[in-house]
């Protein structure tokens, strides 16, 4: 009798197990954070991916809706409401957000200000003009980049200078990514991949290894494949978004210390556990020069790899580690 | 008309033909099989996808690109000559779709079977 | 030739030349899905205007065409495609005709030719330069094939008319 039961069981397994081969899917969103978010996992069923998925979308539509420095969200304060002057509630997201990000300015030494955004808001003016931004304009503006002038009293924050504004570009999209990692994890979730633009937060492995992520190459094509599990790969680059003037090109990553856009560097890819860490320290390197950069790597458990204007690529010391 | 040769008229356009030829089998060399599509929009990145998943995308309005069975196509755009519309569907390496007046170029890219690219 | 019957003459082919870019501008192409194919019927009498009377002439002729083709049915990008591949064909058939070795047949299909690469330069420096090598083979080719079918034709119309109007 035992017998029979256990080798009912046995079969029942092995069929169940057949059943449960996860297979691979993958959605395309490209209405949330002004980029291309495509979301892989593997599911048992077409079914069961479909849910994970319209939950994850509305997800990032709400975050999105949060850090919008553009538009209104309905029903509640966001980025823009704050920017305005709005006083009341803010939702936790958005305080989170900022007090990271008033954190890596003190880490960064002042190079990722997220109280940027009236300098950047005059550039993407200005690039949507196909126009350079008035020098004077620009110093001015700078005046009202004061990390210090934010309030973050107990889910009431408010900005002390009128005239400023904060800007989440360099984080927002890898905070969301980090946030709806954790969204996914808590719906069941364990094996999948999202890029929200190219910011890669990969959870789990595939049934057959590691996840495999290439790093674009400023110029087109791979510059190298990464193989990994658990981590977030970021990458900032002269080439994402862009406007010439006169034959020159100014790209949309502009360094705190100069107005500017940052000459340094074509592209500085990221690998970390955070991905908020790794967008933010994508974007603050960018800025920096190697031996600054690698300094502040140290402070983080994260590695990187960077491309200069000659071509040349530089790793840091533990970056090899996940190339294949 | 009559102090002409026609051999030289006959050398001129084989010779057309033949550097035609050549530029040909330089693309065919290069025609592997892709796995992936770069999207861009005057130059600049847009998206970058696989081949190798079904899915329908708009373009900024531009043009809505239709990836299936392993090769993508234009398959409406804005603009008003529609060539891009007609281009037959791409699925080899350096293939290119180009919609000229909205600036979209769709080509198709090896990346030796990356799950994603960051970029 | 008195100078009346010249201007005249000018002003028929430039007629003519506009008519034909029409006709072309409605013939079902874009069905091909190439951009720039097309048989290039308005270049019949550019060339004749370059046989007949001369490089500055044709040159005249070709200007005013792609001005009015722009202005009547062209985008402003496509009078700079337009401008590159008239300036180049006709500078090539220019070449040709002076050396004195080609029928209408070999400078026409080199005109032709000439014209596809100079649009492509064009498209090349306005889009992503490395994807429209791909367009190259057959451009060529097409420009190559409609150009000698043009350079028969001239070669009987010349004939007709008596090539050696002007010394």
């Amino acid at each position: 009798m035992k017998r029979t039961f256990l080798i009912i069981l046995a079969a029942l397994t092995l069929f169940s197990g057949c059943n449960a081969a996860p297979k691979r899917f993958s959605a395309v969103y490209t209405d949330v954070f002004d980029t291309v978010t495509e979301f892989t996992a593997y599911c048992e069923s077409e079914e069961e991916f479909e849910s994970l998925s319209e939950a994850l979308h509305a997800e990032l539509l709400r975050l999105h809706g949060i850090f919008d420095i553009y538009d209104l969200a309905e029903g509640i304060n966001n980025a823009k409401s704050l920017n305005d002057g709005v006083k009341g509630d803010y939702p936790p997201e958005l305080c989170e957000l900022i007090s990271f990000g008033v954190s890596m300015c003190e880490l960064s030494g002042g190079q990722l200000n997220i109280a940027l955004g009236s300098v950047l808001s005059l550039w993407s003016d200005c690039r949507e003009k196909g126009v350079l931004p008035d020098a004077d304009e620009l110093l001015k503006r700078a005046e009202h980049c004061d990390i210090e002038k934010i309030n973050l009293s107990g889910g009431e924050p408010s900005l002390e200078d009128p005239e400023m504004s904060l800007d989440f570009g360099a984080l927002a999209k890898g905070y969301a990514a980090e946030k709806a990692t954790e969204f996914l994890h808590g719906l069941g979730a364990e094996r999948f991949a999202l890029s929200l633009g190219g910011n890669i937060s990969v959870s789990g492995e595939k049934p057959d290894g590691k996840w495999e992520i290439g790093v674009q190459s400023p110029d087109g094509g791979i510059l190298t494949v990464l193989k990994i599990s658990d981590l977030s790969v970021v990458t900032s680059g002269d080439y994402q978004r862009y406007y010439e003037v006169g034959g020159v090109r100014y790209h949309h990553i502009i360094d705190p210390k100069t107005l500017y856009p940052a000459k340094l560097w074509r592209s500085v890819t990221v690998v970390s556990k955070s991905s908020k860490e790794a967008d933010a320290l994508s974007t603050a390197l960018f800025c920096l020069d190697l031996d600054s950069g690698k300094e502040l790597l140290e402070k983080f458990s994260a590695e990187a790899v960077w491309v200069s204007y000659d071509g040349e690529v530089v790793r840091s010391k533990g970056f090899e580690s996940y190339e294949k | 008309m009559k102090n002409k040769r026609p051999i030289f008229d006959a050398l001129l356009i084989s010779a057309i033909f033949l550097i035609a030829g050549a530029a040909f089998l330089c693309l065919k060399f290069s025609g592997r099989a892709g796995d992936r599509v770069e999207i861009r929009v005057g130059g600049e990145l847009f998206a970058t996808l696989p081949l190798g998943e079904d899915r329908v995308i708009d373009v900024n309005g531009l043009c809505v690109v239709k990836i299936e069975n392993g090769s993508a196509r234009v398959q409406s755009a804005v603009c008003k000559n529609q060539i891009c519309v007609h281009h037959r569907p791409i699925s080899r390496q350096n293939e290119t779709i180009v919609c000229l007046p909205g600036g979209v170029t769709v080509k198709v890219a090896g990346s030796g079977g990356v799950d994603l690219i960051s970029g | 030739m008195t100078k009346t019957r010249k201007i005249a003459i000018l002003g028929l082919l430039t007629a003519l030349c506009f008519g034909l870019s029409y006709i072309e501008f409605l013939l079902p192409l874009s069905r091909l899905g190439v951009p720039g194919i097309k048989p290039g019927l308005a270049n019949l009498c550019v060339m004749a205007a370059l046989y007949k009377f001369g490089l500055k002439e044709a040159a005249g002729i070709n200007l005013i065409r792609i001005i009015l083709s722009w202005m009547f049915f062209g985008s402003f990008t496509g009078l700079l495609y337009s401008l590159a591949g008239g300036a180049l064909s006709l500078f090539a058939m220019a070449v040709l005709k002076k050396t004195g070795l080609f029928s209408t047949v070999g400078v026409s299909a080199a005109a032709g030719a000439a014209h596809n690469v100079g649009q492509l330069a064009v498209a090349a420096a306005i889009t992503d330069a490395s994807a429209l090598w791909y367009y190259l083979p057959v451009l060529l080719s097409a420009g190559a094939v409609f150009g000698a079918v043009n350079g028969v034709i001239l070669g009987v119309i010349l004939e007709r008319t008596g090539s050696k109007t002007k010394k």
